[in-house]
């Protein structure tokens, strides 16, 4: 969910030509996640990402406690 | 899972290599390389092949999972891989064809010759960059409205030449014509066509490129005549897809097949194989939006040749002639095709994923003065090596599925590129050598430098020497458009 997710984001970016600096999750069940995110436009995008991939994505809790995630952006 | 190593592959020929369907139980088909022993050796070592047994696990896939000489890791899928499955009930799988849906490389023929045009060159570099939208968020010169939008999928190059950004003689050297025919806008998502609507005539960032390189040699005069190509001539040549158009409809109909994987009883060992039977409603589905990216790829390189045809015209006027179009070919994409398989003629699903068609002599889709030459076959270099145009033969049919490298592979990754390379002396020590780049940014020339990718002629070479396609001409670059 996390991926798909990103991936909206992502395509939110091009569609509306602006990078997103914050999110805030409205709503977060088993199969469904509502946020509002918010950032500035842009003129142009330093790096082209064409997709957020399930490549190797994995999700774990590391020494401090935190979750840390491994996603790989196709570019 | 254990990686393939050098002892787990048989030699079947000459440059093919086997993984055996006994390398791993899941397998259905074994796996083949084709491949030098040196370029084979470098293969072995990133998961490339690891991939490519993953792929022979494919519901419905026929013969062998293969990877061309320029193979390197994608992801779930290896890039430079082919794989066919059964027509019409093995799966189609929108990883095997990749995020940029057709993906593809044509060719430009001039009447100008390198000599007596050179001190041009920096000015027509310059002048190519001002035509062509390149690096990302720069939108290009069309808006398209919905219904335009609809039109584009359904026509994809016509559409250019029927609105004033294209050459009617272009649409018989492309392959399939620059239009695939099952292709059905209404299953292309809304965000996916918002992302395309201003993006025709735009070639994006990544290893994307517009370049202007002049005949360096020819192999084959004959094969080269009927191509029209002369040593000293000057042709573009133009690498890019179909954008975030596609990118979007790879990625929403991935995660669509993801989720309907357990009703298929599809199990695989890659989350990025995701697929579907062909003929079941997502299958079909996938294939019919696929082949309206497709066709908004082709669509987009008949604008973008237009582009730089004006570029051309800016700064050569009359004495530059007309640019015609030796061929268009893709390099991502499904198609459905018929080969002899065990003694029969089959039906099947080629999904060619940074792979080439590479059909011989004798083709019915190839324009008159190609049938008895074959198939054009471009092979883009990496920025500052050179590129090479080569013709299917009838054995590529017969040994991988009609298909043929499509460049020179990757060598490092972009980060590694970016370590090793200063982009600015790059630049410079190019213009040295009389290749003029102009890109978006410095960092595109790091991540696309020649030291990031394998020498592209071990893998013509290769593909040579394998029979499965002929060399025919080398081509040298005098100025790259980069996003």
């Amino acid at each position: 969910m996390l991926i798909d997710f990103l991936s909206d984001v992502l395509s939110s970016s091009y569609i509306e030509n602006a990078i997103y600096c914050t999110v805030k999750i409205l709503e977060f069940s088993d199969y469904s996640i509502k946020a509002e995110i918010s950032g500035i436009h842009v003129e142009i995008f330093d790096e082209e990402i064409k997709a957020v991939t399930y490549h190797e994505a994995s999700i774990k809790k590391n020494n401090n406690k935190l979750w840390e995630t491994y996603i790989i952006f196709d570019i | 899972m254990r990686k393939v190593e050098k002892i787990d592959i048989n030699k079947l020929e000459d440059y093919l290599w086997e993984i055996p369907k006994s390398f791993r139980k899941d397998m259905r088909v074994p796996a083949r390389i084709l491949a030098s022993e040196s370029l084979l050796d470098g293969i072995i070592e990133d998961r490339s092949l690891n991939q490519l047994v993953n792929v022979a696990t494919l519901p419905g896939i026929q013969k062998a999972s293969m990877v061309m000489p320029d193979v390197h890791e994608g992801y779930g899928f290896p890039i430079g891989g082919v794989a066919a499955t059964r027509y019409p009930d093995g799966v189609i799988s929108p990883g095997g064809i990749g995020y940029d849906i057709n993906c593809g490389v044509r060719l430009l023929t001039s009447k100008l010759q390198i000599d007596d045009v050179k001190v041009k060159m920096e000015a027509l570099s310059k002048e190519m960059y001002a035509q062509i939208p390149s690096g990302m968020g720069k939108g290009g010169q069309i808006k398209l409205f919905s219904d335009e939008m609809e039109e584009v999928l359904s026509k994809g190059a016509e559409w250019a030449v029927e609105n004033g950004y294209g050459n009617k003689e272009d649409l018989e050297y492309i392959e399939s014509h620059g239009k695939l025919s099952y292709a059905d806008p209404s299953l292309v998502s809304e965000m996916a066509k918002k992302r395309g609507t201003d993006q025709l005539g735009t070639i994006g960032s990544g290893n994307h490129f517009v370049e202007v390189d002049y005949v360096e040699d020819i192999y084959d005069d004959e094969i080269a005549n009927a191509y029209n190509l002369k040593k000293g001539q000057l042709v573009v040549l133009i690498h890019t897809g179909s954008r975030g158009l596609g990118h979007q409809v790879a990625t929403d109909y991935i995660r669509i097949m993801m989720n309907v994987m357990p009703k298929y009883n599809i199990e695989l060992p890659d989350r990025e194989l995701a697929c579907a039977p062909f003929n079941s409603e997502e299958g079909q589905n996938y294939f019919k939006a696929m082949c309206a990216a497709a066709n908004y790829a082709w669509c987009n390189r008949e604008v973008i040749s237009w582009e730089v045809r004006t570029a051309w015209n800016n700064i050569f006027g009359k004495e530059g002639g007309e640019l015609k179009l030796l061929y268009d070919v893709a390099h991502n994409i499904a198609k459905i095709e018929n080969y002899l398989i065990d003694a029969i003629e089959q039906k099947v699903i080629v999904h060619r994923k940074g792979a080439t068609r590479a059909f011989g002599p004798g083709f019915e889709e190839l324009p008159d003065a190609y049938i008895n030459a074959g198939q054009p076959v471009i092979i883009p270099g990496s920025m500052g090596t050179c590129s090479y145009v080569l013709a299917g033969t009838t054995k590529s049919k017969a040994v991988t599925f009609g298909s043929c490298c499509h460049g020179a592979g990757r060598r490092l990754s972009r980060r590694a590129a970016k370590r090793q390379v200063n982009a600015p002396v790059l630049k410079e020590a190019l213009k040295e050598r009389g290749i003029y780049v102009e890109a978006g940014s410095f960092k595109g020339i790091a991540e696309e430098a020649p030291i990031a990718y394998n020498d592209v002629n071990q893998v013509v070479e290769t593909v040579q020497a394998s029979g499965i396609a002929k060399k025919i001409a080398k081509l040298r670059p005098v100025a790259v458009v980069k996003g």
